[in-house]
């Protein structure tokens, strides 16, 4: 598991830390039960406050990601396979819109954009 | 407790080579072995009590000390200990040193040692001390320095001038009264008077430095 | 859970300066950074809660207990690192750990030998054949070693070079994995604390300013800077610290959405350092 936070981003660091998680459980990088490690080994990697990481778990908790188990400690939650799916699908509509905006930016027809989109699906 | 008198001695090394130099000289030097043997204890436990407190204060012992679970009660005690534990240093180097002095034959003389030569030393010891330590716990070191010369001179110089008035009544008496004691009588007389003078400056020690702010 | 340093209405008077009202709460678990300018009172309070001067008024609990009288029960449970000396200068590491060692209920020799060996400290050297960072490091070990929960560190790393700096602060995150286990950590060397403190507490002549968690700073103060002619305007009276040059001014504001609110786009609000808050806060509003 990857996290990367900037301590110069005007973003705040728990909020770079609850997108990232996120990003990582919608990819599935982050599967189902996986435990997580807890705030304090967090916040010690990161070289960054323990009150930090907290905020951020309680976050993914609220939010419903992540779930904390006494004693035993913080594991990724059963995800509502719809809402993770809509999540995904959300993704993939984000990403789209940013590269149909590219597009119309420099003038590209819907057809040079499906081509485009040909070529790259079937390269990867 | 035991602890900071450990700590004294682990610190006062040298002071202990100097020492054992310090009565060889004195034996060559003087004649009158309980003249030597006095001056010698009196000189060696100065050297150490007042090394150890110079060391104290260079290291900031206060603060230092402070920091451990040890409360100013236990600082001022070990002080007070400390005056036993090294004039007894003193004491049992003096006894070792004429012995081998003795064994080897380079001493002409035995330097015999009686009990109330070593309670005479002990009174000064104490007394000294008793004065100085109050003062000491409550100016610190450097301000009690002046104090500590005066008191070790001072004992140096009134000695003698106590015993050139061997003829003031007064002197006479007490001169004459412990004598004329049974031994144990006299004994417990001079044992308790320097145990309540050391009690009372353990207590002025101990309220000075309670009060001090470091 | 009760905290495990509480300072209540700390009162203490001295000529030409005095601490009044010093207040703020410590939980377990938890590294609070102590900042202040020089002479604002950091020393004076760690004197205090170490008991080494005597307060005039208020309260301090350490683990729930007074400081005064609980100070030997409190003491076996707290180490303290500070910067000046360190150890009796004749003395070698050994040494010091034969007189200190019996002096804990619960010191750990093994735990000791391990440190030694983690921060490579000569057990036969003098202390004052040690350089500074070592001191350091042996005071840590010590601490370390007869499972202190607190420590209390009074600048700790001034005159160290940046290495030592950082490893001081993995040793102290390495530290605060167990959450009974806190740090009370007073220095003007701010950047270290940018990092690893989870609360801050900064005291100005004699008082506290604020004692809050190291993130609520970040989102609250902020650093303006402007055009001149906003000095004159109404949001003078929230600017703390203003310096003004040939071609604008910067100040620092405690609430940064109220400024950028009055002020809109006149003016840039930056995150500022702890080092920007004392830096303005001594400059005086």
């Amino acid at each position: 598991m990857n996290i990367i936070i900037s301590n110069s981003s005007d973003e705040p660091i728990y909020q770079q830390i609850v997108k990232q998680i996120k990003n990582l459980i919608i990819k599935g990088e982050l599967a189902e039960n996986e435990m997580l490690p807890s705030i304090r080994t967090l916040a010690k990697e990161l070289q960054i406050s323990v009150i930090t990481t907290k905020r951020a778990y309680q976050e993914l908790e609220n939010e419903g990601y992540i779930v904390t188990v006494q004693g035993k400690g913080t594991f990724v939650a059963a995800q509502n396979k719809e809402l993770l799916k809509e999540n995904q699908l959300k993704m993939v509509e984000e990403k789209l819109t940013e590269a149909v905006e590219a597009g119309k930016a420099i003038h590209l027809t819907l057809e040079e954009m499906q081509e485009i989109l040909k070529v790259i699906y079937e390269e990867g | 407790m035991f602890q900071l008198i450990l700590k004294d001695i682990l610190l006062l090394k040298k002071i202990f080579l100097f020492a054992a130099a310090y009565i060889i000289v004195m034996m060559f030097l003087k004649e009158d072995s309980a003249v030597v043997f006095f001056v010698s204890v009196i000189v060696v436990t100065y050297m150490l009590i007042l090394s150890a407190c110079a060391h104290d204060d260079k290291n900031k012992a206060d603060i230092l000390l402070n920091s451990f679970p040890l409360t100013r009660r236990t600082v001022v005690m070990a002080r007070y200990c400390s005056i036993f534990v090294f004039s007894v240093i003193a004491i049992m180097y003096y006894l070792v040193i004429a012995h081998i002095l003795q064994m080897t034959g380079l001493s002409a003389q035995a330097h015999s040692v009686s009990l109330e030569n070593v309670a005479a030393a002990l009174c000064a010891v104490i007394f000294i001390n008793s004065v100085y330590f109050p003062v000491f716990f409550k100016f610190g070191y450097i301000h009690s320095r002046l104090v500590s010369f005066i008191l070790f001179f001072g004992t140096f110089a009134l000695a003698p001038a106590f015993f050139e008035q061997a003829d003031h009544p007064l002197v006479r008496d007490v001169i004459h009264y412990f004598p004329h004691l049974s031994e144990g009588k006299g004994m417990a007389i001079v044992a308790a008077v320097m145990m309540f003078l050391l009690a009372v400056s353990f207590f002025f020690s101990l309220q000075f430095y309670r009060k001090r702010e470091f | 859970m009760e905290p495990i340093l509480e300072v209540r209405n700390l009162r203490k008077e001295f000529q030409g300066f005095s601490l009044k009202n010093v207040s703020f709460t410590l939980e377990k678990g938890y590294i609070m950074g102590f900042i202040g300018p020089n002479g604002a009172g950091k020393s004076t309070t760690i004197k205090l809660i170490m008991n080494l001067i005597h307060k005039d008024g208020g309260e301090i609990k350490v683990f729930g207990l007074d400081n005064v009288k609980y100070e030997k029960e409190i003491k076996e449970r707290i180490g303290f690192v500070f910067d000046e000396n360190y150890f009796y200068d004749e003395l070698t590491i050994s040494e010091v750990k034969r007189v200190v060692a019996p002096l804990y209920r619960k010191w750990d020799n093994e735990l000791f030998h391990k440190y030694i060996k983690e921060f490579s400290l000569p057990l036969k050297k003098k202390i004052k054949h040690l350089s500074k960072g070592m001191k350091m490091k042996l005071s840590l070990a010590i601490a370390l070693s007869h499972h202190a929960e607190l420590l209390i560190m009074d600048e700790p790393t001034s005159g160290l070079d940046p290495v030592i700096r950082s490893e001081l602060l993995d040793i102290l995150f390495t530290f605060i994995q167990d959450e009974n286990k806190s740090v009370f950590f007073s220095t003007h060397i701010t950047s270290d604390l940018d990092k690893i403190a989870d609360y801050i507490t900064f005291i100005n002549d004699g008082e506290i300013i604020f004692s809050c968690p190291k993130d609520e700073i970040a989102e609250n103060y902020g650093l303006v800077k402007g055009p001149k002619e906003l000095l004159h305007s109404d949001i003078q009276q929230y600017l703390i610290g203003v310096k003004e040059n040939q071609f604008g001014f910067e100040a620092l504001v405690k609430d940064k959405q109220k400024i950028k609110r009055m002020a809109g786009d006149n003016i840039i609000v930056e995150k500022p350092s702890l080092e920007d808050i004392i830096v303005c806060f001594q400059r005086g509003m």
